[in-house]
């Protein structure tokens, strides 16, 4: 039963690290917890969702349609919301960022209704079973094309100029603008690269789960959140790792204790992080400003 | 200082005195109407949820009372009274409904009320009515806490305590030994499930697991499916909602895992929308079959579609048939009873047996009625009797 539920928990965590790659992104970049992730991952599953059921298009051109919408999005949130306010205190931001969160939330209720939507099945899930473990094809697409993406964006940000350019921002944006790198289009870049990895992760949490609704932008918004708290804000295998970790404590508190607390257990190991290591397991120590 | 105490008070004074004679000036219509009510119409008030996210099913309710209203008054009223329904709008919201309640408890002339819609909202109306000794009759509130809401508070509708024993004794008489339950955590899934575990030991069965989630935020059931699985769980009773169902189930199937299921929550076109191929086989409650209604609910919806075919009504529903024999309940109340609202209390407390389309309804101590219900199950995409 333990390898079950490791199994388990991997699959959720995973969909946890996902979108707190995203979270860390932004945060290392611009130093602010955006809010409105969540829902920049809701959206871009009802994007999908909508091209693939409703136009009856194919399902790879509905996602790459869907991340393109959520890239759209996430740079004139930054250019309409958070660019102006970008010298404020950084409490105006992220109390910008909830009132974008309300907007696509309850933007998205007057599209397409209250109702959670179903999302048919992609692929057909084949169930496996190893040695009294079960698991499906779903499952390990999940998984896979999380470590894939992941690492992807390792290659990106560690081997590449925009990746150079982008660290060099989230160390220090000033500094960086002297060295002729164009802040306000690293900037926008980040912002347009985050909701596209928002978008994959929400369309993945819709085709696991098979259901999407207007609200699942605030659920798995909370967990991604506390995923990046775990694992460090602003490094990127920090928010890997605490998404997993997340997963995993999650089932196997579930495993030994009612279900009731299973959560409550998440966030305990989350305060306990934070009593010992405020800046999480990988954070950087802050000690600018 | 002390002109200021002399603005206050001057004030003061004058408001006090204009209130002393405005409440003298309309208590004394009031007293009028309560003395002599003996002329003009009777009034029933449906205190429903008739906008916001309740609306579809207040709306039910009330073209169930207002059909079983134009029928008696058509067959002459009450000893050549008109009965006349006093529409009030909670929409859903406990604040307002306790508005509503207190509005028409100040009118005299309503004798009784078909309402409230949602169980918060009948909770919050139940004092103010129980207080003004007025009878309300709700018609789709289902929660266990009604039952001790007053004299005054009735119900046509089965509350969720009756459907979970009701659902867990076809579980235990199909002959299932090792049943699990899983629970929304809230008021409505421990309630269910305080009651399903009670009809397993009354049953001799000890459940081999119970499980809860969280309604709207729990989407990841593999943990608990696991325990479950590992439980060796055959049968699963769950208090859930549509939304939860079909989750669940794809997610157990998907773990290879093929329980039989029952919940309170089936028996929703939703669940087969989103649920698809994995909600077959799913069993749950219902008052009636709509394919095969007995012949007195056919005779209702006959006439109920044709009545409200300009409104855009097309379908059958549980609610209307239950607002309806809750009106004609209060009717036979002001024919044989009286036409005061404890007379109509009375009435309605001794009530035996009463021959509603839906069944023959009797009103316990707790003014609850057991309506008769049946187990509906998903074939082919589509809701079908259960018989087994």
């Amino acid at each position: 039963m333990i390898f079950q539920q490791v199994i388990n928990g991997l699959t959720l965590g995973t969909t946890y690290s996902l979108l707190a790659l995203g979270y860390s992104m932004i945060f290392g970049v611009l130093s602010f917890i955006n809010f409105a992730h969540g829902d920049i991952a809701m959206v871009g599953a009802y994007v999908a969702w909508y091209c693939f059921v409703g136009l009856r298009r194919g399902f790879i051109p509905s996602c790459l349609l869907a991340m393109l919408a959520c890239a759209v999005l996430g740079v004139t949130m930054e250019k309409v919301g958070y660019m102006p306010i970008r010298r404020a205190p950084r409490l105006a931001a992220v109390i910008a960022s909830l009132g974008f969160s309300f907007i696509l939330a309850t933007g998205v209720q007057v599209i397409w209704g209250t109702q959670p939507q179903q999302m048919p099945p992609v692929i057909d899930a084949v169930t496996y079973r190893v040695l009294g473990v079960t698991f499906n094809s779903i499952q390990m697409g999940v998984v896979v094309l999380s470590i894939v993406i992941m690492g992807l964006l390792q290659l990106l940000i560690h081997r590449t100029k925009v990746g150079m350019a982008l660290r060099a921002t989230a160390i220090d944006r000033d500094t960086a603008g002297l060295m002729g790198i164009n802040i306000n289009n690293i900037i926008s870049f980040t912002f347009a690269l985050g909701s596209v990895l928002a978008a994959i992760s929400g369309i993945m949490v819709a085709v696991y789960y098979g259901a999407l609704y207007p609200s699942m932008g605030g659920v798995i918004g909370t967990k991604g959140f506390t995923a990046v708290v775990l694992g460090g804000a602003g490094s990127i295998p920090g928010a890997m790792v605490g998404g997993i970790l997340m997963g995993l404590i999650e089932s196997l508190a579930g495993t030994f204790m009612p279900s009731e607390v299973r959560d409550a257990v998440a966030f305990l190991v989350l305060i306990l992080v934070l009593l010992i290591k405020p800046s999480g397991l990988f954070g950087r120590e802050m000690v600018k400003e | 200082m002390k002109v200021r105490k002399h603005t206050v008070l001057f004030p003061a004074v004058c408001l006090l005195l204009i209130a002393a004679v405005v409440s003298g000036c309309s208590s004394k219509p009031a007293e009028k109407a309560a003395q002599k009510p003996a002329e003009g119409p009777i009034k029933i008030g449906a205190a429903l949820a008739l906008t916001g996210g309740s609306a579809e099913q207040g709306n039910r309710a009330r073209r169930g009372a207002l059909l079983a209203i134009e029928e008696a008054n058509q067959a002459g009223g009450i000893n050549g009274r008109k009965i006349e329904l006093v529409e009030m709008d909670d929409r859903a919201d406990p604040k307002e409904a306790a508005n509503v309640a207190n509005r028409l408890a100040a009118d005299p002339s309503v004798v009784a009320v078909i309402g409230h819609t949602n169980s918060s909202c009948t909770l919050a109306g139940a004092p103010i009515y129980n207080k003004a000794g007025l009878v309300h009759i709700t018609c789709s509130s289902s929660s266990p806490k009604i039952s001790d809401a007053g004299p005054y508070t009735f119900r046509v509708w089965n509350s969720d305590a009756y459907t979970a024993s009701f659902n867990v004794k076809k579980i235990i008489e199909l002959g299932y030994k090792k049943i699990a339950i899983i629970y929304e955590n809230n008021d409505y899934g421990r309630g269910g499930y305080d009651v399903a575990k009670k009809t397993l030991e009354e049953a001799g069965i000890q459940p081999v697991a119970a499980e809860s989630y969280l309604l709207g935020e729990t989407k990841d059931f593999s943990t608990i499916i696991t325990k479950l699985k590992n439980a060796g769980a055959e049968a699963i009773y769950g208090v859930s909602d549509e939304t939860e169902i079909p989750l669940f189930l794809k997610q157990a199937h998907q773990m290879g895992y093929k329980p039989f299921f029952v919940s309170s929550g089936t028996y929703n076109p939703a669940v087969i929308r989103l649920g698809g191929q994995d909600v077959e086989g799913a069993v749950g409650n219902a008052l009636f079959n709509p394919e095969d209604p007995k012949p007195s609910l056919k005779a209702f919806f006959d006439k109920y579609l044709e009545r409200f075919k300009s409104e855009g009504v097309t379908g059958t529903d549980p609610v209307s048939p239950a607002a309806y024999d809750a009106t004609r309940m209060i009717i036979e109340a002001l024919k044989k009873g009286g036409t005061t609202r404890e007379a109509v209390k009375d009435y309605l407390t001794n009530l035996k047996d009463f021959d509603g389309v839906l069944g023959k309804l009797s009103f316990d101590k707790n003014g609850d009625t057991f309506i008769p219900m049946i187990y509906m199950t998903i074939k082919d995409g589509k809701f079908v009797e259960f018989k087994k």
